[in-house]
């Protein structure tokens, strides 16, 4: 296979890997959206239904002897065009009162007596709870779909009415839809397949053979399939943004269009009463009903032919019956916002008058600025993704084509490496939390907030335990070996938590997986640390948390957009699937090998307890350690793993949202932290940028009750941001700064830093640990203090705050400059 | 090498196969929405087939409580109910003439003539229609026929009295036409009719939610109501205790005229209901009337009551149901007459098959129906708000004159 050959395969794989997954998304947001806007119209007839049969009740009617429910349920088929297949009326434990149903294209009616006790099964059941005060819809089973409205009277929940439709009025349009796109991302895929094809055939054989050129050429190619992946994934952005609102739209006009239709035929019904159109008593308030269920409408107008509004209902305001002549609008075809449906005189066929039904701007825009959104994060992510995948083949082409071998592992697998199992390991980060508080009940006398935190806390304390047990194991087996088990347990664990349904299950599956994660975060570095010299050894650390990072920052985001589309558990199983290729990658890639010792040389039998507690009398040591790192991983795991997804959900942040966030997080960690401490370390000793970002983490804590809750400020993506930001340079900062401020420490050139920095990285755990358990009891604080506890989450972000606040204080007090730096003259150990 | 593959297979599947197994469980529970209905127990039909008593057909005594224009109603409706169980014969039923049907007696003995039914027979000599001075008499006379297997008791005035025989009398009494049948002492409560062979059908706040939904759509003042104020049961059918306790929540008035005769002379009953209504309408300037079950509404005197009301555009509500309404009256809301009487059909064919009447269900679950004429309310100038005409069952655009 000649070079060229293998680059073109390279660069038609990151095309269509990315092509694949921009189709993917774009699809499962088509077919979300539009599943949505489809069901939504059977949830306006559920609405319509319900709010006649409780119209009645009003007026004596009994609901288990409800004269006329016959006519409102044949008048409900008729305006669903016949899609609808079954009607049914339950009393509150599903039992059947009436149903009407066209099943073998017969129409039947019928009416339960109390003597005939048929019941609704459970899945087309549901139970009121205060979620229920508008229609729900569900899938209930392999084509059959459910809508579910609740009958209440004078506050008390009478039965529900059920309405049941089949799927294949989606899917028949979804699949016209999905072919579409499909079809022209196929068509652009080998588009850019062509054009890069082209441009390498261009490309000059000398300068492969040529190393010195390595760069040269390197840079070259990464060019071409940058630029052609950004255009590719422009266009097609560009047009599946039009696809989809081209789609949107006429979803949204086929529900205007019944949403009007059901106005229209109440009013025409009164007019062949013989009552005229000016005449609707009363109106105004089936109309407030009407446009307060459905949030995609504005208003809602009667006007007559003349152009007088004779009833309007706008949303949010009391409507107040219209002086005839008082408002008066021209009649015209309206536009994309405002939509004029004619009313004529069922018995002289005469127009008398029109309905105006107004869009709500925003509804349009918002859903198309949201794909729009996720296309762009679709763009980014692929950058790091393409530039991985990228760096590992392109080394790998060079190595076979000049026949290079290596005894050393590159620096490129390692980085690879740690992309693909850390892209893997962080896909569920944005909903894990969400998931678990769903889950989550009272158990074992704790509160809900709690036991939502116990599984990520029990994940963590997995992790920790393995440094306990790898210490002891490292010499049997090499590192594949551990590799392989860490992704057995990790797959497995979230293989298990995708089947569970149960949180005590969760919290087993989760500490299996726990001990996956602590595997496959410290095998990568011992492989780093085993087959490289310590002056390689810093490259090949930072290469591998570069490769983690990236990993992190694209998974994250991922993640989001997939469990938003794909929903929760499939993405557990992808999260499974990857880490188990990440193992491929490792067992193709990484030599089997266990540690050798040269001769007269042993592993160590250390006695880990004399040097621990030498480590924990050093103040240098001792005081970072407990009031910066502990507090730190407290805040990392506790507020950004746990109460940060759950804050964003509960401000109103879709997943994908989530996704975005935890990724520019991860951005401003690689980026923007190294940065400024790179520019600062000359002039700023350590300790007082530990103290600087101590302080400045802390206060943007507190601002989240200070500011975001006790000011009453509508918190929207324009303050998040920047203060995500913030947290994310402190965070940095710390993470970088504190190690290394620690491993100064004079007991740490005793032991040895390798051995201090896995003692400090173990009891650094009891933040992680702690982390999710202390934020469940915050959340709940506000209610044992006698607070208002509608927004727990700002004070858990703000009672962390205090905490870490609190802790920087003390080590602004106690803590000092190593005078042994300035004595020794030793750079600090870069980690 | 191998091992650890082989031991990663073999959870996988290990895994896969719990789930399905799981999956096979919740099938098995037959719980998919395609086969939503589950049957948990249902009252067979076969419990109230037809049947005779030993060979013989089951004998019906009837008491009416005087006259009043709703029993003959009430009686065609419980004959329709009991040809629907299969009891009697639809055709003869419905072939009846007009005067073949213009009251109970001349009616069952079409019936029996045409032999409507194989299982019942109506004895002539266990029929009565009570007066106030007769009504004694005649319960202790259809008492004393021995060989009754049930007596249907019309009106308060039979379901007293059937209520007052001594506790040896053991023929079971199904009581029906009664408005109050707990205020009249027929029946205990609603649970319970207290005597072992007495059954009374209750409509719980029938008359209320008539004067609450009315109070709700006109929002009147002063409403007005004419009954017999000699005859205490005039009093309960006229609703009166359930206007009695709208009123001391809603704070509106009741202008009652109570002039009108309990019996006697029906020209002179009719001629002195219009007196009455004249009274309330141009003295007592009411500005809504109750129109209930009453001596002197007939026929004969509709027409000029719905006169009146609409010269003096006062808005109207009918007691009796949506035949008023057709008629002229404004609003209704009531029960059809036919689930009345499949209600009380039902009822005497289960206790002529034995069960105890004291044992049976009391309670009536009305279908209310809601009837409005449009004309009507044209000519008094009232609009009608799109709630009523939507909830309507009945909707008249014309006064049927």
């Amino acid at each position: 296979m000649s070079f060229k050959f293998r680059i073109v395969l390279i660069t038609t794989v990151i095309i269509v890997f990315t092509g694949v997954f921009s189709l993917v998304l774009s699809i499962s947001s088509f077919e979300k959206t539009y599943r949505k806007s489809v069901v939504s119209q059977f949830e306006i007839l559920s609405q319509d239904l319900v709010d006649k049969i409780q119209a009645g009740l009003k007026k004596y009617k009994t609901y288990d002897h409800y004269s006329g429910i016959k006519q409102l349920f044949l008048a409900t088929f008729k305006r669903s065009n016949s899609t609808i297949d079954s009607i049914v009326a339950t009393d509150t434990e599903g039992k059947i009162l009436y149903l009407c149903s066209t099943y073998d294209e017969l129409m039947t009616y019928k009416e339960y007596n109390k003597d005939d006790n048929y019941f609704l099964d459970k899945k087309a059941f549901k139970t009121f709870s205060d979620k229920i005060s508008f229609p729900s819809s569900h899938l209930a089973e392999k084509g059959i779909y459910i809508v579910n409205s609740t009958i209440m009277h004078e506050n008390k929940w009478l039965g529900n009415v059920v309405i049941f439709f089949s799927e294949s009025i989606i899917k028949d349009r979804v699949i016209v839809l999905i072919k579409d796109v499909s079809l022209f991302l196929i068509i652009l895929t080998v588009a850019s397949v062509l054009v890069i094809l082209v441009l390498f055939m261009f490309m000059k054989k000398e300068d492969l053979e040529e190393k010195s050129y390595d760069k040269k050429v390197r840079r070259k190619i990464l060019i071409v399939i940058i630029t052609t992946l950004i255009l590719c994934l422009s266009i097609f952005s560009y047009f599946s943004i039009f696809f989809f609102q081209k789609n949107n739209l006429n979803a949204i006009m086929d529900k205007t269009d019944l949403f009007a239709s059901l106005l229209k035929q109440d009013i025409e019904t009164i007019l062949n009463k013989g009552l005229p159109i000016d005449k609707l008593i009363k109106i105004e308030v089936a109309m407030d009903n009407m446009i307060n269920k459905t949030p995609e409408y504005e208003n809602l107008s009667i006007i007559d032919i003349d152009g007088n509004v004779l009833y309007l209902s706008e949303r949010g305001k009391i409507t107040q019956p219209l002086k005839k002549g008082s408002l008066r609008i021209n009649i015209s075809k309206g536009d994309l916002y405002n939509h004029y449906f004619e009313i004529y005189h069922p018995k002289t066929a005469k127009l008398v008058g029109y309905i105006k039904v107004g869009i709500t701007e925003n509804f349009i825009s918002e859903k198309t600025i949201q794909i729009l959104i996720d296309n762009i994060t679709m763009i980014v992510i692929a950058m790091p993704i393409s530039f991985e995948l990228f760096v590992f083949f392109i080394n790998k082409a060079f190595q076979i084509v000049r026949g290079t071998v290596s005894t050393k592992i590159p620096y490129s697998i390692i980085r690879t490496l740690g992309f693909i199992s850390f892209f893997g390991i962080s896909l569920f980060g944005s909903f894990l939390p969400i998931y678990l508080k769903d889950l989550s009940s009272e158990i074992f006398g704790l509160s809900k907030d709690i036991v939502a935190g116990l599984p990520i806390s029990i994940y963590m304390l997995a992790s920790g335990l393995v440094y306990i047990i790898m210490g002891r194991l490292r010499d049997r087996f090499d590192h594949k070996t551990f590799f392989f088990w860490g992704c057995l347990f990790f797959s497995i664990g979230f293989l298990l938590v995708g089947l569970s349904n149960n949180i005590v299950y969760d919290m087993i599956f989760l500490f299996i997986a726990g001990l996956g994660f602590g595997i496959l975060f410290l095998t990568p570095q011992g492989l780093v640390i085993d087959n490289t010299s310590p002056t390689e050894r810093t490259i090949g650390l930072s290469n591998l948390f570069a490769g983690i990072y990236s990993g992190i920052m694209c998974g994250s985001a991922m993640g989001g957009m997939l469990a938003e589309r794909l929903g929760f558990r499939i993405v557990f199983f992808i999260v499974s699937g990857v880490t188990m290729l990440s193992y491929l990658f490792a067992h193709f890639n990484i030599p089997s090998a266990k540690k050798t010792y040269k001769a007269g040389e042993s592993p160590q039998k250390d006695d880990q307890t004399v040097k621990i507690s030498q480590l924990l009398k050093d103040k240098i040591f001792i005081l970072p350690l407990m009031l910066q790192s502990i507090p730190y991983q407290l805040i990392y795991v506790g507020f950004i793993s746990f109460l940060m997804p759950l804050y964003f959900k509960f401000l109103g942040f879709k997943e994908s949202d989530i996704g975005r966030m935890i990724m520019l997080h991860s951005l401003v960690i690689i980026f923007i932290g190294p940065a400024i401490i790179k520019y600062t370390s000359n002039y700023i000793s350590k300790r007082v940028l530990i103290i600087i970002s101590g302080f400045l983490g802390s206060i943007m804590l507190i601002c989240a009750y200070l500011v975001f809750y006790m000011l009453n400020i509508n918190v929207t993506i324009f303050y998040i941001i920047p203060w995500l930001i913030l947290i994310a340079i402190s965070n940095s900062i710390s993470s970088s700064v504190i190690v290394s401020y620690a491993m100064e420490a004079f007991s740490v050139e005793k032991i040895g830093s390798a051995k201090s920095i896995s003692y400090y990285r173990m009891i650094e755990r009891l933040g992680n640990i702690s982390g999710p358990i202390l934020c469940g009891f915050l959340l709940g604080a506000p209610r044992l203090l006698g607070l208002d506890d509608t927004n727990g989450y700002s004070f858990a972000i703000g009672s962390l705050g205090v905490i870490f606040f609190i802790t920087t204080v003390v080590f602004t007090i106690f803590s000092k400059n190593p005078n042994k730096v300035e004595a020794h003259g030793r750079a600090p150990l870069q980690v | 090498m191998y091992l650890k593959y082989r031991i990663m297979i073999v959870i996988l599947i290990g895994i896969f196969l719990s789930n399905s197994f799981q999956k096979n469980c919740e099938a098995a529970e037959d719980n998919s929405v395609s086969k939503t209905f589950k049957k948990i127990n249902t009252y067979s039909k076969e419990n109230l087939k037809p049947e005779l008593k030993k060979g013989k057909k089951y004998r019906i005594g009837i008491l009416e409580s005087g006259v009043w224009g709703g029993f003959i109603l009430y009686f065609k409706a419980w004959a329709k109910g009991l040809t629907a169980f299969g009891w009697g014969n639809k055709e003869i039923l419905e072939g009846l003439t007009k005067e073949e049907q213009a009251d109970i007696k001349i009616m069952i003995n079409a019936l029996n003539k045409k032999k409507w039914s194989e299982y019942i027979e109506f004895s002539e000599d266990a029929y009565r229609k009570m007066t106030l001075e007769t009504r004694k008499n005649d319960t202790d006379a259809v008492a004393k026929i021995s060989n009754l297997d049930i007596i249907i008791g019309l009106g308060t005035w039979a379901g007293q009295d059937l209520r007052a025989l001594p506790e040896s009398f053991k023929t079971p009494c199904l009581i029906s036409a009664v408005s109050m049948p707990i205020e009249s002492k027929i029946i205990d409560s609603v649970n319970d009719s207290g005597r072992d062979n007495i059954f009374g059908r209750v409509e719980p706040d029938r008359f209320k939610n008539q004067i609450q939904l009315f109070h709700d759509v006109i929002g009147f003042k002063r409403l007005g109501v004419v009954y017999s104020g000699i005859d205490p049961t005039a009093y309960q059918y006229a609703a009166i205790p359930d206007i009695e306790a709208v009123k001391q929540k809603r704070g509106f008035e009741l202008i009652a005229a109570t002039s009108v005769p309990p019996s006697g002379d029906i020209e002179k009953i009719n001629q002195k209901f219009i007196e009455n209504l004249k009274k309330l309408v141009e003295i007592d300037n009411i500005d809504a009337f109750y129109l209930t079950l009453q001596n002197g509404i007939n026929q004969n005197t509709l027409p000029k009551i719905i006169e009146i009301f609409n010269k003096y555009k006062i808005p109207t509500f009918a007691m009796g149901g949506p035949d008023y309404v057709k008629k002229g009256i404004l609003l209704s809301v009531a029960t059809n007459w036919d689930p009345i009487g499949v209600f009380e059909a039902q009822n005497t064919i289960k206790i002529l098959k034995g069960n105890k009447p004291r044992d049976l269900n009391l309670i009536f679950e009305a279908e209310p129906r809601i009837a409005i004429n449009l004309e009507t309310a044209k000519i008094i100038g009232y609009d009608p708000p799109v709630d009523i005409l939507g909830a309507s069952d009945e909707i008249y655009t014309n006064i049927e004159r």
